[in-house]
């Protein structure tokens, strides 16, 4: 396994999945990415970024139901995983304590 | 949702390169995400969007993984790479042989690609037309006095097709005309030039030539009452600018001044290789309420134009037999109309529309161009492919003697057991890297190739850089090519034996055997197809400079001529004429019809009446105008006088008409008797045969006559040198008298070269194939010595120091070569003489190809290999020979 640190698009997707819930495949998380951030994110770098996740054991993933849609095929759903939500409550403790740090006056007097 | 199924081909590569336990989730996701892509922006470009999501997905998470289960596949993806790398280091090693072999492909392909691309946009006219096989046009043929055909057809046409012939599904009949084009927009109008692209069409017209798409409006609704109009997009937008084309719907469109319609439709056309180019469609029941009433003549029998045309769609049902018998009625019907049926006589036939852009001899429509010739299409074809053929020819030459450089490598890879395939694989694979960068820079050569031929190519022709179809086949001509040239090379250096190249013994390869023959072959062939084409291009230029110094017979360089509206009144014409005539840089201001030579003509059928009764009926070429136009044209009359304008009855015959009339001479002929049955000129006096039209054919019976009211035409003598300032002095006064007209000042002698204009278009082409030939046959001629003078360095070191001459030198590289060249020159000669002589069979006068021109084409392309390798010979020549001796 790699190493746990989540890049930024990593953890963007990661907490999307958390948002979709029970809903979350790659088309969905592109979506939602699009309409959160507002960016213009193409659905080979969400697949590329879900599956390295998966790969990294923050994600789990199982194939959905059999329906008429999508010409036929399954999707593929993701969950985290408990090593994701640690993975993510890191990230976000490590945030918050570099940003705890900052002195007030480094964020005064700004130009 | 669910009709719209991504494209295939994309599709098919997806699920080639995918992992298998991953192509169904991302085949789902892809196709859910095109689906989005078609709801947002349609889908114009969704198969591009398509192929973009493809190729992106071309990663790491998609790829069939190389932990796999066969190890098959991973030994050759490793192989690949390892020849790839190989390949390069090869490539970037030996940068002149590399240089030659890219540049002389890449010209090949260039040419290869630009003329395919240029066959393959001719063949793609009129596809956007649904059942193409159903559809005909009906055309006129002329027999009698004087055959000929014509692309429409009388109005009665299709009047009486519609009454009789059950065999037809829907007729269509639609009249193209010209006018000048006024719109309204508040308070100001805009005004536009003549647009000659006015159909007058019906419904019917929309429902068999369904390549357009609807914006606004529908055909059942636009186009079916009178003063409606439609518009292409592009006419719409150039009417009104850039608004919706909702909005342009209820516009009021003027034209000629007085005809006012109203659009009520928009279409759009799908793709530009259309014959069917009209942009403004007023709807055919106009015809019936406007002036235009007066350019329609219904139910007539007699005349036809290339304005009316009629089409038919038949049901599958109906067979050839029955349409033919359809035809027979049809003809029948028609004879019976016929004034004078055993003197002339109209026949109608069908044209399939796949033919249409094809039919040479029938013509298109009027001002959409002319027709592609399929002749010229195959000659095109085929000189792409030799090019491509010879740059391949090239490669393989250059590789063959290359293989010695090989031998190291391949005896050491062999003696480490690899396979004699994978060896052949490590060789194909640089050949077809070559190819690839050979096709990279193709690519900017072909583009800008069209471009220098831009006035030769159709309008809106270029390399279609935007289609995925244009780069898969650039990629599999990539392979093609790489595989084609690289095999032969290949095998050559994977047969050697693992010992024997080890020790270095394999000196001198393609000496003797096997290769050495193939090889020598290769070069001929080369040098037949570049003499082929040296030789062509002479006897076209010669033909051509032979056409444009001919004297036609009559006085045509410092003369400019135009016409003058063909509404307006004769006063008009009368009042610039004597304007014209007060301009001191100007003389012989004559009015006529036509200048002596242009490119259409016009016959009637004359009667000569002899003694007592009808002796001769014949086509006469008519040319009319008033006394002047022998004195402005330098015509020479061998007897009797010229006309006078007094007397309209009186006539001028050319020789050949005299001739064709019995006359022993010209003399004799004098006070003969000619009907038209309407009128009876007599003859006095006999011009001295000119060419009135193009040197294709012969001088053929001609008279001239009086005329006053139908001479448009003011044609006149300037001074060369004053030519600019007399121009810009006849726009002055044209402008007063034509206000609303443009001046279209033509010269004569640039007519007359018009004439040739496929003739130089032929020549043009020829030239840049010869060049490119000669190019890569020098290219690989100079590459050859190269390689020899590194293998001969050490016997042309030990010959000089024995003290061998310059020329001894020179002789011992170049006599294979030049020998190689004079037998490909005996191989060229006969078959060039053949194909000229075809070539020339159009020309009713052409010059002699006298023997001396073979020759010199023999000489120049021998001159330019020995100038490709002259250098090289040279540098060797001086060398010092301790430079090549010292070495052990």
């Amino acid at each position: 396994m790699k190493g746990t640190n989540l890049g930024e698009f990593e953890e963007l997707v990661l907490l999307t999945v958390g948002i979709l819930y029970d809903n979350a495949y790659s088309v969905a998380i592109k979506q939602e990415l699009n309409q959160q951030t507002g960016r213009k994110v193409t659905i080979s770098s969400v697949h590329a970024a879900v599956y390295r996740l998966e790969e990294k054991g923050l994600l789990n993933s199982r194939m959905g139901e059999m329906t008429n849609e999508r010409g036929g095929k399954r999707k593929r759903l993701f969950t985290i995983s408990q090593a994701g939500k640690e993975a993510l409550e890191k990230a976000s403790e490590l945030r918050n304590r570099l940003r705890n740090q900052i002195p007030e006056v480094a964020l005064q007097h700004l130009r | 949702m669910t009709e719209n199924h991504p494209p295939k081909l994309p599709l098919r590569f997806f699920r080639f390169f995918c992992s298998d336990e991953r192509l169904e989730e991302l085949e789902g996701d892809l196709f859910e995400v095109y689906h989005e892509f078609i709801e947002e922006k349609g889908v114009r470009f969704s198969s591009i969007f398509y192929w973009w999501i493809v190729i992106r997905s071309f990663r790491s998470f998609a790829l069939k993984r190389t932990k796999m289960k066969n190890k098959e596949s991973l030994l050759s993806l490793t192989f690949l790479q390892h020849n790839l790398k190989i390949a390069w280091r090869n490539i970037v090693r030996r940068k002149t042989t590399s240089a030659i072999n890219i540049i002389g492909l890449a010209i090949g392909i260039g040419g290869f690609v630009g003329i395919y691309s240029l066959i393959s946009y001719e063949l793609s006219f009129n596809k956007d037309i649904s059942d193409a096989d159903q559809i005909y046009r009906v055309y006129a043929r002329f027999g009698g006095a004087f055959s000929g055909t014509n692309p429409g057809a009388a109005t009665s046409i299709p009047v009486y097709l519609a009454e009789n012939a059950s065999e037809i599904e829907t007729i269509v009949h639609f009249h193209s005309f010209a006018a000048k084009v006024k719109v309204i927009d508040g308070e100001d109008a805009k005004s536009f030039d003549t647009n000659r692209l006015i159909a007058l069409v019906d419904q019917n017209y929309f429902t068999v030539i369904d390549q357009y798409r609807w914006i606004a409006g529908a055909p059942e609704t636009a186009i079916t009452d009178p003063e409606q109009l439609v518009l292409t997009r592009e006419q719409g937008e150039k009417y009104f600018g850039q608004i919706s084309p909702l909005d342009m719907v209820g516009r009021i469109v003027t034209y000629q001044d007085s005809l006012n319609v109203t659009v009520s439709g928009i279409v759009e056309l799908q793709a530009d290789q259309t014959d069917f180019k009209y942009t403004d469609f007023i709807s055919f029941k106009t015809t019936e309420t406007t002036w235009l009433k007066e350019r329609f003549t219904p139910n007539d029998w007699s005349s036809i134009n290339s304005q009316w045309q009629t089409f038919i769609k038949v049901p599958t049902s109906v067979n050839a037999q029955q349409l033919e018998a359809m035809m027979d009625r049809l003809n029948e019907e028609t004879i019976k109309h016929e004034e004078d049926p055993n003197t002339w006589w109209t026949t109608y036939s069908l044209q399939p529309l796949d033919n249409l852009h094809y039919g040479v001899g029938i013509g298109i429509f009027d001002y959409v161009g002319s027709p592609t010739d399929l002749k010229t299409l195959r000659v095109l074809l085929i000189i792409a492919i030799a090019l491509l053929v010879i740059a391949i020819f090239n490669f393989i030459n250059l590789e063959t003697v290359q293989t010695i450089n090989k031998s190291k490598e391949v005896g050491l890879r062999k003696s480490l057991g690899i396979s004699k395939k994978s060896l052949i694989a490590r060789f194909l694979t640089e050949s077809i890297l070559v190819a690839f960068f050979a096709a990279l820079v193709s690519l900017p050569l072909s583009y800008y190739g069209i471009i220098y031929f831009s006035e030769f190519v159709p309008n809106g022709f270029g390399l279609d850089l935007t289609s995925p179809v244009f780069w898969l086949s650039l990629v599999l001509l990539v392979l093609l090519v790489g595989i084609l040239a690289g095999i032969y090379p290949a095998f050559i250096a994977s047969s050697f034996s693992p010992a024997q190249a080890l020790q270095s013994s394999v000196k001198s390869l393609g000496k003797s055997g096997f290769s050495g023959w193939v090889r020598r072959i290769l070069i001929t062939s080369q040098f037949v197809f570049a003499q082929l084409l040296v030789i062509a291009t002479l006897a076209i230029m010669w033909q051509i400079s032979f056409l444009l110094d001919s004297e036609m017979g009559f006085k045509d360089d410092g003369i400019i001529y135009f016409n003058t509206p063909f509404y307006a009144e004769k006063a008009k014409k009368e009042r610039l004429l004597r304007e014209i005539r007060t301009m001191p840089q100007i003389q012989n201001a004559s009015f006529h019809e036509s200048p002596p030579a242009r490119g259409g003509w016009s016959t009637s059928s004359m009667k000569y009446y002899g003694a007592d009764s009808v002796e001769n009926i014949q086509a006469v070429h008519q040319k009319k105008g008033d006394t002047l136009y022998l004195k402005l044209y330098d015509l020479e009359l061998v007897a009797g006088r010229n006309i006078s304008d007094s007397e309209k009855r009186e006539t001028l015959i050319n020789e050949e008409y005299a001739k064709i009339l019995g006359f022993e001479s010209p003399d004799l002929s004098l006070g003969a008797k000619l009907s038209n049955g309407e009128q009876v000129y007599e003859v006095v006096g006999v011009l001295k045969d000119f060419h009135f039209q193009s040197l294709h054919t012969e001088i053929e019976p001609l008279m001239y006559s009086y005329e006053e009211v139908n001479a448009r035409c003011i044609g006149m003598s300037v001074e060369v040198e004053a030519i600019e300032s007399t121009i810009n002095s006849l726009t002055d006064r044209w402008n007063e008298v034509y206000p609303d007209e443009p001046l279209d000042v033509r010269f004569l002698d640039q007519t007359i070269a018009g004439f040739y204009q496929n003739e130089r278009r032929m020549s043009r082409v020829s030239s840049l194939a010869t060049v490119i030939s000669i190019l890569i046959s020098c290219l690989g001629l100079f590459g050859l010595m190269s390689y020899n003078v590194i293998q001969k360095s050490k016997e042309l070191g030990i010959r000089k120091v024995l003290g061998a001459s310059l020329l001894n030198i020179g002789s011992i590289l170049t006599k294979e070569f030049l020998i190689l060249i004079g037998i490909a020159f005996l191989i060229a000669m006969p078959m060039s003489y053949y194909f000229i002589d075809n070539w020339m069979e159009d020309f009713s006068y052409k010059t002699p190809i006298s023997w001396w021109l073979y020759g010199l084409g023999g000489i120049m392309s021998l001159v330019i290999a020995i100038m490709s390798v002259g250098m090289k010979v040279w540098k060797v020549s001086i060398a010092n020979p301790v430079d090549s001796l010292r070495y052990e």
